[in-house]
């Protein structure tokens, strides 16, 4: 009844051995069903809870560390509101040197400011961009609140989270 | 499975050492306004959104606390559906989970930021002893269905997690004068002190006295004289620190005292005094090998029972529970979360009713958590953990007992225990979980060891046996959550099976010959097996203009294969599953805030229950007849209507069963109207 585990790959392979046998049923029709994810300003609520999300960072920006607002990332009004609005930074992706955080549109987006700045923590409201491990942070609102978060891009990047807010992302 | 825990251990090393994990405590309050519902740790020892954990969990809330109205968390816990609450007397309470509840309940594992105030040695909890106040908790865990696996033994019927505010990220100062019919009297405070950005203390303590509904007109009165209030005094810190180095320290302390009326083990009625104090450090850190946490604490309470307060001829047992617990939680990849933890407890009671004697135990526990996002909708988590229990006696016995000295020491018991679930998401407001878990109760002291009733003492004598076993629990259940986005509510079903095999019956819970004369002896037994099938139904929702509403129903039917209580008109225990939970219960509530004021209405109603008490009972040799009281199905209803007169200032009047100025919910005394008014000072 029970499968032998595995290491190789996926560590343990995406549906396997189980201790519940009655359930090997239900385990064995899983499939990965991934959102759907479009490139789209992050509205409002998504802005809220990134600037929640930066109090889970392990280290603390550098005093002074502004935030990069790429064209048509974010809602700029909100992010002024939550975030303090002499950090924000308007601007292109190259602009991302002295910050510590930046809102993109496009996975070049992000690599050019990882060019820029290798420990910036990279935002967007497209999943594929985490996926692909090109940005850091991702964030759905909708059904639920659902934050994504690349393991290889932040590890990159040198950006840590706390431990109990780790269990309870999403990791890519 | 050993084997294959084994095989692991090299991989598991080689993956830790490519993980490292930064971590502090939990920031309950923050994840809560990040994720919008509450998180908890006591489904998996892993924070985790309500939604997702493995287990049928309700949680309290800090403002369903204070809507409630309630000053006691038993009375609180009462508007649960699946919990069964017996309120004994002024302040003494029981609480079962799923049936099964009794005084002196040993199915139910009571916690206070995850360390047991649970205690040992008659294993129940004393409400009166939980130090916490009200306005303190964050909010209350409330877990269906066995956590062994997690928590040990005794979490069978559940688990009642009590969470705190975090002195470094909340700030409660509060000051609470209550006062209210029977003479009832209340002060407490709540105050936090912030040090840096990092740590922070909070201290609260509190005062309360009402009287006692007891008399020697509803109990023996050989047991008596009854105390005629009920009093309680505490004091009660707790300290949280992240160091510069990383590291995360927690300390918590409290101390105070407790005097009741109350029902203990086997339906015995006693005037009591709880003295105690506890202790806890915590220290954490993230390393490479993942977020290791050392937790020792130390309990000490001196139990006293007497023929009233003064002691002149009194029972006294100090216990004193040390464990250590040392955990290792760690994200191997981003679809696996582990948490490995090592246990030593050790338990130790004595003095004056023993004598030169000592009894206790001492415990070494291993288990494991693995937690496996399948993909984005399906989570399987399974724990075990395996127990190794030796009991530790040394002193004499009556030789009219039965057993040796030499058989009450060194009996050893060896359980597993496990969880396992499948929680499916099923759509985005469709969630199935599917679960089995065996739970262990341990016999406990009574149940264990030679008591000091010995033969020629005034009354029956009691007496543990070193061959009585643990009672293992095994439990199969379904759940389906369904949101309800339209009418802003959210409902869900749980139905469950449990079996429960060799049922525990302790030397309390009598035997006719036991309870017939002085000079008698009766020993603890396994006395069979009792299943319950049942589940429960939970609707609940509230909108932007203030209003909220609740509603729930819980069928618990018990069948009992027991050797007791044959036949009912004749009971020879105390212990009577089927007959004593009340097969059906409702609940609801409807409340509205509106602008400064909050008027909050909860009611139940279960259907009938018996239970069977010592009725009367002699210091010279004479029958003491065990006793079946017939609780008809009842509702009580209570209200409270809040007032912010300013800021801080607020003002609240709030009743416990309005409807009816006495009511039989058990066979103790009967429960009687309470009307409580309050200010509470915010500062």
């Amino acid at each position: 009844m029970y499968q032998r585990l595995s290491w190789k790959g996926s560590i343990l392979g995406r549906c396997g051995s189980v201790l519940l046998p009655a359930l090997l049923y239900l385990a064995g029709a899983c499939s990965a069903l991934e959102p759907g994810s479009a490139w789209a300003a992050m509205d409002a609520k998504q802005v809220q809870i990134v600037a929640k999300v930066f109090s889970f960072l392990e280290k603390k920006p550098a005093a002074g560390a502004g935030i990069v607002i790429t064209p048509n990332s974010a809602d700029l009004a909100a992010a002024k509101s939550v975030l303090a609005a002499d950090k924000i930074i308007e601007g292109p992706a190259a602009n991302a040197g002295g910050a510590f955080a930046i809102f993109v549109t496009s996975a070049a987006d992000a690599k050019t400011a990882s060019g820029v700045n290798a420990g910036i923590l990279t935002i967007s409201d497209d999943l594929g961009c985490v996926e692909a491990g090109a940005c850091i942070l991702a964030i759905k609102t909708q059904p639920k609140v659902a934050i994504y978060v690349s393991r290889a891009a932040a590890s990159k990047a040198g950006i840590e989270f706390d431990t109990s807010f780790k269990m309870l992302l999403t990791e890519k | 499975m050993r084997f294959r825990i084994l095989a692991w251990g090299p991989a598991l090393l080689s993956l830790l050492s490519a993980v490292p994990l930064q971590a502090q405590t939990v920031n309950y309050g923050a994840l809560e306004e990040l994720f919008g519902e509450p998180v908890t740790t006591s489904a998996t020892g892993s924070a985790q959104k309500v939604t997702d954990a493995p287990v049928e969990m309700e949680i309290i809330t800090a403002d369903d606390i204070r809507r409630s109205g309630a000053d006691n968390i038993p009375d609180i816990l009462r508007f649960v559906s699946g919990v069964d609450v017996h309120s004994y007397g002024a302040t003494d309470a029981d609480i079962g989970i799923r049936g099964y509840n009794s005084a002196n309940t040993s199915r139910v594992l009571v916690l206070l930021n995850g360390r047991q105030v649970y205690v040992d040695y008659y294993s129940y909890t004393a409400w009166a002893t939980v130090p916490v106040q009200l306005e303190e908790i964050r909010q209350i865990e409330v877990v269906k269905g066995p956590n062994s696996a997690l928590f040990g033994f005794n979490a069978v019927s559940g688990v009642i997690n009590i969470v705190t505010f975090d002195p470094v990220h909340d700030s409660v100062n509060e000051a609470t004068f209550r006062g209210g019919t029977h003479n009832d009297q209340q002060v407490s405070a709540v105050s936090t002190v912030h040090l840096g950005d990092d740590a922070g203390l909070r201290i609260s303590g509190s005062e309360h006295s009402l009287s006692e509904p007891v008399s020697t007109a509803s109990m023996p009165a050989s047991l008596g004289p009854y105390p005629s209030h009920a009093t309680n005094h505490n004091v009660y810190m707790d300290g949280r620190a992240k160091l510069a180095n990383g590291i995360d320290v927690a300390t918590e302390f409290d101390v105070g005292e407790a005097r009741q009326f109350e029902l203990t083990v086997g339906g015995w009625p006693a005037p009591t005094n709880y003295g105690y104090n506890r202790e806890r450090l915590q220290i954490g850190s993230a390393t490479d090998l993942g977020y290791i946490n050392l937790n020792v604490y130390r309990n000490w309470v001196r139990y006293t029972f007497s023929d009233g307060y003064d002691c002149a001829s009194c029972t006294r047992l100090d216990d004193a529970l040390f464990v250590t617990q040392l955990t290792d939680l760690l994200k191997p990849d981003v679809d696996h979360i582990i948490r490995l933890g090592l246990e030593y407890r050790n338990d130790r009671a004595g003095e004056s009713i023993f004598g030169s004697e000592k009894i206790g135990f001492d415990l070494y526990a291993a288990n494991a958590m693995w937690n496996w996002q399948m993909n984005p909708k399906m989570a399987l988590t399974n724990s075990v953990r395996f127990d190794y229990m030796i009991t530790r006696f040394s002193g004499f016995v009556d030789p009219a007992i039965a057993y040796t000295a030499q058989q009450y020491d060194g009996v050893v018991f060896m359980e597993p225990s496990f969880n396992s679930a499948f929680v499916d998401k099923l759509t985005d407001v469709d969630t199935l979980r599917v679960s089995i878990a065996r739970g262990v109760q341990i016999p406990n002291y009574m149940d264990l060891f030679p008591q000091p009733n010995a033969p020629g003492f005034q009354y029956p004598s009691l007496q543990g046996t070193p061959f009585v076993r643990p009672s293992v629990v095994m439990n199969y259940e379904v759940d389906f959550d369904h949101d309800l986005p339209d009418i802003l509510s959210k409902a869900g079903i749980a139905i469950f099976h449990q079996t429960n095999d060799n049922v525990l019956a302790t030397s309390g819970d009598g035997g006719a010959p036991a309870l017939g004369a002085a000079g008698s002896i009766a020993y603890a037994r396994n006395v069979g097996s009792s299943n319950a099938t049942g589940g429960e139904l939970n609707f609940k929702g509230a909108d932007e203009e203030g209003w909220r509403w609740k509603a729930g129903y819980a069928l618990t039917y018990i069948t009992d294969h027991l050797s007791v209580n044959l036949d009912p008109a004749n009971p020879d225990s105390s212990l009577d599953p089927r007959r004593g939970t009340p097969t059906h219960s409702i609940i609801f509530g409807l409340g509205r805030t509106w602008r400064d004021f909050e008027a909050d209405l909860s009611g139940r109603w279960q259907s009938s229950f018996d239970e069977i008490r010592v009725n009367g009972l002699s210091n010279a040799p004479q029958p003491a007849p065990l006793v079946r009281y017939h609780i008809g199905n009842y509702v009580t209803l209570n209200a409270r209507l809040g007032y912010n007169l300013t800021q801080n200032l607020t003002m609240a009047v709030s009743g416990q069963q309005l409807n009816a100025s006495s009511l039989m919910q058990t066979s103790a005394p009967l429960t009687e109207r309470r009307i409580l008014g309050s200010v509470s000072l915010h500062f």
